[in-house]
């Protein structure tokens, strides 16, 4: 167990960026965003919003009407609110699959390019520990940082939203974050990381591959082999079965991702994790990432010098 | 003795090219090795062979391990320089101490922080800031704080001037060896590493052309200094060396009394380079004449 924790501190050691300084400026760029809007939206008397209507209307309507009208007013704008949420979740998404599968790419190559890799095997590791430790860094590691960060940074932005409304709307402080359903995010959240990365497993194990076969550029490669395969088997099969895994596995990972986000209707993550589960797709992509797996050991075993 | 290093008949090859053939080993504990050969002689390829970092036929077992099979477990054991470049440049040395210290269960990290301390380095220094000097300390105060058996070091001073040649050779033998412990070392470096020595081997196109130890060579190889007119009487005792100097001609003899060589000039032991270049010259010429 030590050396595992070990191993995990060199990958965020050596890649700091990747791990949490990106997740980090990310959000302190959201946060400052949410700021600098919410500050001009309610600066400003004559600013549309996104909802076609000013907020010094809203203010007027707060002031004057019965609660049950003022929360008829203010109901839209939490709306908008919370897809703000999303939208935030969904900057993290995207910037964590770019970083892990940068991370993926270079994992197995970057110390056989600067011959690290000779002290790393002079030290009583196994390949499988190092494959395994990368394998479980890039698929559930950097997404769970992400994650954490993406909370931090949805939570201040609610919060400035809060001010916001209190103080645009005259609606009561804490009337937003009493909106946001607290327990149904973590939970979609949590369970969306775990999804992503069962069915990421084959993908990232393919990656991995690719970097310790690789001894220039895994993406080159993994292109070029792409390419060759799809080629011969439009040439000599006449069939496409490539190009349609692909599709389907692709399909797969924009329903895992969908989990993470707790939607209008909380029932859908549960619904979409149980596709997942269910999914024939699922449990072949788990012998996909054992073999990957396997054959990334043995080329770490066989042949690391570049 | 029991040996550290038990190998019969390593053979490996690289398509068509042999690059080891019918290796045996058979080295001991508390002995300091000279595995020696010139480039692309197969040394690197036998040591990786030995710590399970290539794969080979025939039978090998390294502190009672085959490392093809337990490569982790044996690298409890042993430690390993492959050369004193390896270590990650974007590691800072806390954290190459911290990592160490998690991943080996025989390292000392308090003996590393007193071998750094009489050193210039600096723990939140990355590895890349420091100089190849510092790197070699570096990398030194790691190999002696892991309480390892058999130390296994495949040109370990490449690169490095003279005064931190030097010193690596020093810390070695004063804080490192001791009865129970082997080193193995690689080297094209011959005169830097003969004091060192209790054995040699030397290596050349992938197989062993001597396995002796430093004593025994002492008898076995002299060097007689020959006037032009007794080099017939040299030449019938088939010399494995000749030099042309300066006096005359420089023969060295393996395997001839001293006594019979006196008679043709002064005789002195070979030094191990000399040695060295006779055996690997004199495969050479056998490869030469027969093909």
């Amino acid at each position: 167990m030590k050396k595992l924790k070990t191993q995990v501190m060199r990958e965020v050691w050596e890649s700091p960026g990747l791990f949490y300084k990106a997740p980090i400026v990310l959000a302190v760029v959201v946060v400052l965003l949410s700021l600098m809007s919410f500050y001009s939206l309610d600066q400003s008397n004559v600013s549309e919003w996104t909802l076609g209507a000013s907020t010094d209307r809203w203010r007027l309507d707060s002031q004057s009407a019965s609660s049950a009208q003022s929360a008829q007013v203010v109901e839209p704008i939490i709306e908008k609110i919370a897809y703000g949420r999303y939208l935030i979740f969904a900057l993290f998404g995207v910037v964590c699959l770019f970083n892990s599968m940068s991370y993926a790419f270079s994992a197995l190559l970057a110390d056989r390019k600067d011959r690290s890799v000779l002290f790393f095997k002079s030290l009583p590791l196994s390949e499988w520990q190092v494959v395994l430790v990368k394998l479980g860094v890039s698929v559930f590691l950097i997404p769970l940082f992400y994650w954490g960060l993406s909370l931090v940074a949805v939570a201040a932005y609610t919060l400035v939203a809060d001010i916001f409304v209190f103080h645009a709307l005259g609606v009561e402080f804490g009337y937003v974050v009493q909106q946001v359903p607290v327990i149904k995010t973590l939970l979609g959240g949590a369970l969306g990381v775990v999804m992503t990365a069962l069915w990421a497993l084959p993908l990232y194990s393919l990656l991995l591959l690719f970097s310790a076969w690789s001894k220039k550029s895994p993406l080159g490669l993994l292109g070029a082999v792409l390419l060759v395969i799809w080629v011969l088997e439009k040439w000599f099969l006449g069939t496409h079965y490539l190009g349609d895994s692909l599709r389907l596995y692709f399909s797969g990972l924009e329903i895992v991702g969908q989990i993470s986000f707790v939607p209008v209707n909380p029932q859908e993550p549960l619904a979409h994790a149980w596709r997942i589960l269910v999914s024939p797709g699922l449990y072949l992509g788990l012998i996909v990432s054992a073999a990957c797996v396997l054959l990334a050991v043995r080329l770490r075993n066989r042949r690391f010098e570049i | 003795m029991t040996a550290i290093i038990s190998a019969q008949n390593i053979h490996k090859r690289y398509g068509q090219q042999q690059v080891l053939n019918n290796i045996n080993l058979n080295i001991p504990a508390g002995k300091i090795v000279g595995l020696i050969g010139p480039n692309g002689a197969g040394k690197t390829t036998l040591l990786q062979v030995l710590l399970g970092l290539s794969m080979a036929g025939g039978d090998i077992a390294v502190m009672g391990r085959d490392p093809r099979q337990e490569r982790s477990t044996m690298l409890e054991d042993v430690c390993f320089i492959a050369d004193t470049a390896t270590l990650p440049r974007w590691m800072s040395v806390q954290q190459v101490l911290t990592y160490t210290e998690g991943i080996h269960p025989k390292f000392d990290r308090k003996r590393a922080e007193q071998f750094l301390a009489q050193t210039q380095i600096q723990a939140q220094r990355k590895i890349r800031q420091l100089s190849k000097g510092m790197i070699t300390q570096l990398h030194l105060a790691l190999v002696m704080a892991i309480d390892a058996k058999l130390l296994v070091l495949d040109e370990p001073t490449l690169g490095l001037d003279l005064v931190y040649r030097r010193l690596f050779y020093d810390a070695l033998l004063n804080d490192f060896y001791d009865q129970d412990r082997t080193i193995v070392i690689t080297t094209h470096q011959v005169e830097e590493i003969e004091h060192l020595l209790t054995d040699v081997l030397f290596i050349n196109g992938g197989e062993i052309v001597l396995d002796q130890t430093l004593e025994s060579m002492a008898g076995r190889f002299l060097k007689v200094t020959v006037t032009p007119e007794k080099e017939s009487q040299a030449q019938a005792f088939k010399p494995i060396l000749q030099n042309r100097t300066l006096g005359g001609q420089e023969y060295i003899f393996e395997d001839i009394a001293a006594e019979h060589l006196e008679p043709l000039g002064s005789v002195s032991m070979a030094s191990l380079a000399e040695v060295f270049i006779a055996k690997v010259t004199a495969r050479s010429m056998v490869a030469e004449a027969q093909g």
